[in-house]
């Protein structure tokens, strides 16, 4: 065997059989070149474990995320006040098109875009009167 | 505090390390690692009702996990590269390269880890940071235990032959 050979054996040295273990060592206290790069292993090994946990550590995840939640739960309770108001605007569009339908060609009803315009804003106000001011308002909240 | 908030904070409590070491190992960086596992614990308090448990927990945290950083590298990289359309970040470029090859050889083991191809890179970081188990890292990086392996192999080969290299040409130096 070679010593790249040995070398792929000493980077799995820990999953060796004893067999294979002991041939290792028997090859290691003969061969100087390879006990250098098994000691360089080693060093390397220990350094950068030592390094990366370093990196990693102290943690300051926990208190972020946190944050992160708490900022997407008000933003989350904000929802369904959003989805109550596309139902208002959605019933009030299917009243609007049928007003229209119905207004079609009858000229005492006048001017069709004012009175649809009218009814909006008059929507969007009960809308928001009853959203930001009912109890616990998460809209409210958030502005 | 409601039934969702205590099981959250017990499964951060859990997968917190995991996660983050995860992230670190994908995209090399400590800060971009921990903006990406705030991100990761997001989408899980999102999604946290409808896990069904049809695949096991740690799978799906990794998998939720990957999506994340693979997302963040993309980012990343499209920001770097309008970034390199500035006439004047380029020349801070070039010039913070020409520095560096005028400098003394690396020498520190985390800049030749940084060095490797990247799936060497991110499989030795996790195998240093997870005690060095073949099987928890093919099931964080979703990949085949036989190839984790053989990253996690050619990785250190690479190390080990890199920092002989180096202590070679310090000894020459020091005799000069």
């Amino acid at each position: 065997m070679k010593c790249e050979d040995w070398q792929e054996l000493i980077l799995e040295r820990e999953q060796l059989e004893l067999g294979q273990q002991t041939n290792l060592a028997q090859h290691l206290s003969s061969c100087e070149d390879c006990r250098e790069w098994a000691k360089a292993l080693a060093e390397m090994d220990a350094s950068l474990t030592t390094q990366l946990i370093a990196d990693l550590n102290p943690s300051v995840l926990p208190p972020r995320i946190s944050r992160a939640v708490a900022r997407e739960k008000i933003w989350m309770a904000g929802v369904p006040d959003f989805l109550e108001a596309l139902g208002w605007s959605a019933l009030w569009m299917l009243t609007m098109a049928g007003v229209l339908l119905w207004t079609n060609g009858r000229g005492w009803i006048g001017n069709h875009l004012f009175w649809a315009g009218a009814g909006t804003l008059a929507a969007s106000l009960a809308w928001a009167g009853r959203v930001l001011w009912k109890d616990k308002s998460e809209t409210r909240r958030l502005l | 505090m409601d039934s969702k908030d205590s099981t959250f904070e017990q499964f951060l409590k859990t997968h917190e390390g995991k996660v983050l070491r995860l992230c670190y190992a994908m995209l090399g960086n400590r800060a971009l690692a921990e903006e990406a596992a705030q991100e990761v614990f997001l989408r899980i308090w999102r999604a946290l009702g409808a896990f069904r448990g049809e695949a096991s927990l740690s799978t799906w945290v990794y998998t939720i996990t990957r999506n994340a950083c693979l997302t963040m590298i993309e980012r990343t990289k499209t920001a770097a590269a309008e970034s390199l359309t500035d006439p004047d970040i380029l020349r801070r470029v070039q010039a913070r390269e020409l520095e560096q090859a005028r400098r003394e050889p690396q020498t520190d083991a985390l800049a030749w880890l940084a060095e490797l191809p990247e799936s060497q890179r991110q499989a030795l970081t996790l195998f240093y940071l997870e005690e060095r188990s073949y099987k928890e890292v093919a099931a964080a990086l979703g990949a085949p235990m036989g190839t984790v392996k053989t990253w996690i192999c050619r990785g250190r080969r690479a190390l080990v032959e890199r920092r002989l290299q180096a202590e070679l040409m310090e000894k020459s130096r020091s005799r000069t």
